[in-house]
């Protein structure tokens, strides 16, 4: 009796091993497969004048920008053929899933596999810049990179510029615009309503109070969601804009710098919010809205105003709500940032002079190379292929005359995103929206944002040492991210927020402020 | 089915053993079984026992640039951040406190499933049945997270109405009030089923002779189920419990990510979510090795003392 448990015991315990073990087992994650390829097998399609040199093999990690890509080598996509072909180059790209892009490049680089040309969006995220393993570049923009020096300007150089060296090639803001988000607004719902553009805080709250009460979108239901944001606080930029700070600004004041987020001026923003959130002028899922609710719940005609990028303003606000909506004729328009009531100073997005750069490592290769590719994608051709594609394929270019066809360029949406280096091409995008209209809104949108934005004295700052460690003093920590959350829930009063910087400085915030100010007086001053 | 089959194919062969001369006449005897074996040990040497050499980076300044050698040792200076930080108590009673409600609350329903569907005289119902109650398993986290959120959202969800009515302006997901119910009762909806499994095939192993044996002596369903099936599947729940105690500080990270807002960090946020905040997101690979050697550790105890219990109070054990 005594054995015949036991046994039975023995195989209890195997099988609940067993079902633990695979429970763990699975937790891995799917596994990218981005060996080495071997550079014997494709050096037939070189076609310009430097033929004669094999071509040279270099590896890129970049974000796939939540697109779809299709699978397979990377040589074997006819827009990165074109592009190696073109640069004398063996393309061997991984393309790392957008929403969780980070952390697949830290586990990466952790799994020692890291390739010779890296994106990020800022320097300071790079690994290899903050351990002083990422090349130089000016000697190879000097020599290679003429293109690339004359095209984008000083201010993005100096994001990606440390101690005199260059670190990254940068790409410029999209349409030159370094305050890369605005507010949006159904000028629609606005032109039922007779109501004017709104130029204070206290003008936006009555527009938010009118879109809530007087039923702009016309189905007699009170369902209508004023202004819709996104979880941990992002996706509001322009509205803590409205008092000068973002989540992910920096601010000099006192001769000290330190993180927007901590600066009496946000909670004034958070104070606005928090009307707001009383009120019912904002999404009361505003800290659960994934991408996709956030943006379904806008295309369904029930959000008034909503924060995003400048040039989201036609692909895809615009163009997908007048198909979705076509008997309500949407009108998607970026107002100016309000000012904030008894603030004066910038108000908006901090400016971003870069958008995405490229960082290569010590030991690459090719570095002429890398250099002379992206290079080629700053020239009147290569901002020609980033925006449109394959002459001959999904553009033909006649004299000046350029014909744009859309249906035969399912690249489109990976390619802009992937290699565009340039800030704006006016004639390319002129073909490509191919709408007269559109395209004014897209000029248009583009005005709004060059003419505001907050400074941003830290462009191409390191995370201090202090953050890094511990990173509960981030925006994204618990610490602010909780505070802000009982305050605009009405849980705190307003007046919590002092409550929350004392507890943030004395948690190791003093040290980063000590820090961040250091690299500013010895970098930026 | 299977293991019962191999368990008894086994049995002449150990008695044989016994009368063998020497460990490897033994080992050459039964080396199908040892080649079996292999790839099992094979994979707890390799995933779990080798990756325990790297814990001392919790004692380092990690960077993964330098690697082991060339990395900063910085003594205690990780546990220190630990336990200094001010949320600490939080998060320690927050992971305790649901790994304990998913004890109390969860961990007996497979077994009462398994008892109940062991009742069950129609087998294609039962089958039907326990189908039907293991699929969501195989579900993701993500997806039960959208399918709570279908039901509970303020603004399009089903239960909204209903919800309205408890003051939740922001929905229920939001509010901390909610969290530790809803992170029980979605995981009891997803894993009731699959954690029965083990609970059934427990119940198939017991002997049918002892049912007759009980039914020839007069007695009824109730007191079968009390002296037979209950007692025979103690043990079981037993190893099950004590594996649970062990792993009490891990309150399951990829359901409690999903369902964490802000706004629920008072009742949510536990070592978990904060290691992977602090740790993975940042590359701070040194903290997050000193919270998993910590909770190793508190595990490992905790085992320890559950065990000696255990076989004090009812004799089972799992060594």
């Amino acid at each position: 009796m005594k054995a015949a448990y036991k046994k039975r015991l023995a195989v209890l315990c195997i099988a609940a091993l067993t079902i633990t073990g695979t429970a763990c087992g699975d937790g891995g994650g799917s596994k990218a497969n981005n060996g080495e390829t071997p550079a014997a097998n494709a050096s037939s399609h070189a076609s310009d004048n430097k033929a004669s040199a094999e071509p040279a093999s270099i590896s890129l990690f970049v974000s796939n920008n939540a697109e779809q890509i299709p699978p397979g080598k990377s040589m074997d996509l006819a827009t990165v053929k074109h592009l190696a072909g073109k640069t004398n180059t063996e393309l061997d790209i991984t393309f790392l899933p957008h929403e969780n892009y980070m952390e697949q490049l830290r586990l990466k680089f952790a799994g020692g596999d890291i390739p010779d040309v890296h994106m990020v969006w800022g320097i300071e995220n790079s690994e290899l810049v903050t351990n002083d393993l990422a090349l130089d570049l000016k000697p190879y923009l000097e020599k290679h990179g003429q293109h690339l020096l004359k095209e984008i300007p000083q201010s993005a150089w100096d994001a990606v510029t440390l101690n005199g060296q260059i670190l990254a090639i940068p790409q410029v803001a999209q349409g030159n615009a370094p305050a890369e988000r605005v507010i949006y607004v159904r000028k629609d719902w606005l032109d039922k309503l007779g109501l004017a553009v709104p130029k204070t805080s206290d003008e936006f709250l009555d527009m938010l109070r009118a879109f809530r009460d007087k039923d702009p979108n016309g189905n007699g239901k009170q369902d209508e969601i004023p202004f819709s944001s996104r979880e941990k606080f992002e996706w509001m930029d322009n509205v803590l804009g409205m008092y000068g700070v973002n989540l992910d600004s920096n601010t000099v004041s006192d001769g000290k710098v330190m993180p927007g987020f901590v600066t009496p001026n946000m909670k004034q923003s958070l104070g606005l919010v928090r009307t707001m959130y009383e009120e019912k002028l904002i999404d009361p899922e505003f800290l659960t809205n994934s991408r996709a609710v956030w943006d379904q719940k806008i295309k369904s005609d029930l959000v008034g105003s909503w924060n995003h990028v400048v040039l989201g303003v036609w692909d895809s606000w615009q163009k997908e709500m007048s198909t979705l909506l076509a008997d309500k004729k949407p009108n998607v328009v970026a107002i100016p940032t309000p000012k904030g009531a008894g603030y004066e100073g910038d108000v908006g997005r901090v400016e971003k002079s870069v958008l995405k750069t490229f960082v290569v490592k010590k030991d690459a290769a090719n570095p002429e190379a890398i250099v002379r590719m992206f290079d080629w994608l700053v020239t009147e051709e290569g901002q020609l292929f980033a925006d449109l594609g394959i002459e001959g394929e999904t553009f033909t270019k006649a004299g000046e005359q350029l014909t744009y066809n859309a249906d035969a360029d399912k690249d489109l949406k990976w390619r802009q995103a992937v290699f565009t280096l340039h800030g704006f091409n006016e004639a390319a995008q002129k073909v490509k929206i191919n709408n007269e209209e559109a395209f004014n809104k897209l000029m248009a949108t583009i005005e709004t944002s060059r003419s505001e934005g907050i400074d941003n004295p830290t462009a191409g700052m390191a995370p201090s040492p202090a953050m890094t460690q511990n990173a509960e003093l981030s925006f994204k920590g618990s610490l602010f991210q909780e505070a802000a959350a009982k305050i605009v829930l009405g849980e705190k009063s307003l007046d919590y927020f002092d409550e929350f910087v004392a507890s943030w400085k004395k948690q190791g915030g003093e040290q980063a402020i000590e820090e961040m100010t250091a690299w500013y007086n010895e970098n930026r001053k | 089915m299977t293991t019962t089959s191999l368990a008894k194919a086994a049995r002449p062969g150990a008695e044989r053993a016994a009368a063998g001369r020497g460990p490897w006449r033994y080992f050459l005897r039964h080396r199908a079984f040892y080649i079996m074996l292999a790839p099992g040990l094979l994979y707890f040497l390799v995933f779990k026992y080798l990756p325990l050499t790297g814990s001392f980076i919790a004692f380092q300044d990690f960077n993964i640039f330098k690697g082991f050698s060339g990395s900063e040792w910085v003594g205690l200076k990780w546990f220190r951040q630990l336990f200094q930080y001010p949320n600490f108590g939080r998060l320690i009673e927050n992971t305790l406190i649901i790994s304990l409600y998913q004890i109390v609350f969860a961990f007996p329903l497979p077994i009462l499933l398994a008892l109940m569907l062991n009742e069950v005289r129609q087998m294609a119902y039962k089958r039907i049945v326990q189908t039907v109650l293991y699929l969501p398993h195989f579900l993701s986290w993500t997806i039960v997270f959208g399918l709570s959120y279908m039901l509970l959202s303020p603004t399009n969800g089903l239960f909204a109405s209903i919800f309205s009515g408890m003051g939740a302006e922001g929905g229920i997901l939001q509010q901390s009030e909610y969290f530790r119910p809803i992170i029980i009762i979605s995981g009891i909806w997803k894993e009731m089923g699959w954690n029965a499994i083990i609970f059934i095939a427990a119940l198939a192993g017991i002997s049918p002779s002892l049912y007759e044996a009980a039914k020839m002596d007069g007695a009824n369903r109730w007191k079968q189920f009390l002296h037979i099936s209950l007692p025979g599947l103690l043990p079981a729940i037993m190893i099950l419990l004590l594996l649970k105690i062990g792993h009490i500080l891990d309150s399951g990270f990829e359901q409690i990510y999903q369902f964490l807002t802000p706004a629920a960090f008072e009742t949510g946020d536990v070592l978990d979510t904060y290691t992977y905040r602090v740790g993975i997101l940042q590359g701070q690979y040194s903290i997050t090795t000193a919270i998993g050697l910590f909770k190793s550790v508190i595990g490992f105890v905790l085992l320890v003392i559950a065990n000696r219990v255990s076989r004090w109070t009812t004799g089972e054990g799992i060594y």
